[in-house]
């Protein structure tokens, strides 16, 4: 039952159709031991390959989706899995292009603010450091981790995976990279500090003259890259590096 | 209706970091993904009294977060005003930006109450094993994994207009200790919603046939 929207596919639940018969050669397929663990991987066949739902745990065959085509789990709306309309090599441009934007963004100051012939400009490290010595520690710390460090460990991170990739080769402590990948994505945060770019000069427009700085044009930048760069699906990078070899 | 298949009836689980379908783990021993090495859980450990603990003590921190000024703001000619997160709101408003002031609202009062008030109802009804409606339910979770850290907003404002502002006798804004409990609730609710497993909306579902 593939039930066909624009772009959209239904995965087809194991047990809809002939589940004895996949199940039971799928469980004849298994048992590559791993050195470290009593895990056993299920399914190497690509063609046969299993996919779980992250939040309800229904069992799909793969849908072998098209490049742009997205699965979604038919029993709770999750998304399964999404073919990149991008491939290794752009990713990787994007991510480099992330880490220029990342170094702009980083030394040239976000906001010029003149008032009554008093002038300043605050650039990220500079906001994190007079916040820290306002007695402000635990929001500094907080900002340095969300805007610089867990950013800056995304790029350095995708970087390293892509990279190789694209040269068919597969890096050394992939799966760690992968996993750094995984969490920095969650807790980095440029987006929502553009927005909150804005709205600190909306409100100091009434009181002073405030302009933008290259700072905040590179953290626009930034954050589109960041956002093309997470949005790649981890399974697709897996399948790639399968592909690719140990 | 369409019955479904759980990795769980398949003896199988899912591997949390890379999606691997992984088989002989068992609860009560340490497995590591065989492609990945993150570890394998059933469940997520200790799911429910995580998610209750950290979402009580987010509720608990909202109070001073909204009743302590998150900044106050001193200059020769207006003087000294403290500000809260909803007067913050109530300034935009009445400066006339209109949209930039829902903006904030929603980040900074919609989101952290959604949160806290989603992952309560989603942690009972797992508690109580409540067939109700799992997709919507999941929906929810979708929703408030997708727009937890907006409310990261505020902080964010307060931190730059401590940064911009500093022109001593002149005009200065300084932080309040609201910012530093609101804070903590952003980073308290998302770590809330990143220690339930939504797997267990359905595992009531499953149980049942």
């Amino acid at each position: 039952m593939v039930r066909l929207w624009p772009r959209t596919a239904y995965a087809e639940s194991l047990a809809d159709f002939d589940r004895p018969f996949r199940l039971s050669s799928a469980t004849a397929r298994q048992g590559v031991k791993s050195p470290r663990t009593e895990a056993h991987i299920l399914e190497s066949s690509r063609q046969y390959a299993l996919i779980v739902c992250d939040h309800c745990d229904a069992v799909y065959r793969k849908p072998g989706l098209r490049r742009g085509m997205l699965a979604h789990c038919s029993r709770c709306g999750t998304l399964l899995e999404r073919m990149q309309r991008l491939d290794v090599g752009s990713l990787l441009a994007f991510t480099l292009t992330g880490l220029i934007a990342f170094a702009l963004a980083n030394v040239y100051p976000i906001a010029h603010i003149d008032m009554r012939g008093a002038h300043d400009a605050s650039t990220l490290w500079g906001t994190i450091i007079v916040n820290w010595n306002d007695g402000l520690e635990s929001v500094a710390v907080l900002i340095a981790l969300s805007l610089f460090f867990f950013p800056l460990i995304q790029l350095l991170a995708a970087a390293y995976v892509l990279w190789p990739l694209a040269l068919r080769i597969r890096a050394p402590g992939f799966g760690i990279a992968m996993r750094v990948l995984r969490f920095t994505r969650d807790w980095s945060m440029p987006e929502v500090f553009m927005l909150g770019i804005f709205v600190a000069m909306v409100k100091l427009a009434g009181i002073a003259r405030i302009a933008p700085g290259l700072g905040l044009w590179a953290f626009v930048a930034l954050t589109g890259l960041i956002t093309l760069v997470a949005s790649f699906d981890h399974r697709y990078l897996w399948d790639i590096a399968a592909e690719v070899g140990e | 209706m369409i019955a479904y298949l759980s990795a769980h009836d398949l003896d199988i689980v899912a591997c949390e970091a890379c999606g691997l379908p992984c088989r002989g783990v068992h609860d009560g021993c340490a497995h590591c993904c065989p492609r990945c090495g993150a570890r394998l859980h059933l469940r997520k450990p200790h799911s429910i009294d995580r998610t209750w603990a950290l979402i009580i003590a987010s509720i608990i921190l909202y109070v001073p977060a909204n009743i302590l000024p998150v900044m106050r703001t001193g200059s020769l000619f207006a003087g000294k005003e403290s500000h809260t997160i909803l007067g913050g709101i109530v300034e935009l408003w009445n400066n006339g930006s209109l949209g930039l002031a829902l903006i904030v609202f929603v980040a900074s009062v919609v989101v952290p109450i959604l949160k806290m008030l989603g992952l309560s109802i989603l942690a009972f009804s797992v508690q109580r094993r409540s067939r109700w409606n799992p997709r919507q339910r999941t929906a929810l979770y979708r929703m408030i994994e997708l727009v937890g850290h907006w409310s990261m907003l505020d902080v964010f404002v307060v931190a730059l207009l401590v940064a911009l502002v500093d022109f001593g006798q002149i005009a200065q804004v300084l932080p309040g200790p609201g910012i530093v409990a609101f804070g903590a609730v952003v980073v308290m609710t998302m770590l809330a919603s990143s220690s339930f497993d939504p797997r267990l909306i359905w595992d009531a579902e499953q149980a049942n046939g």
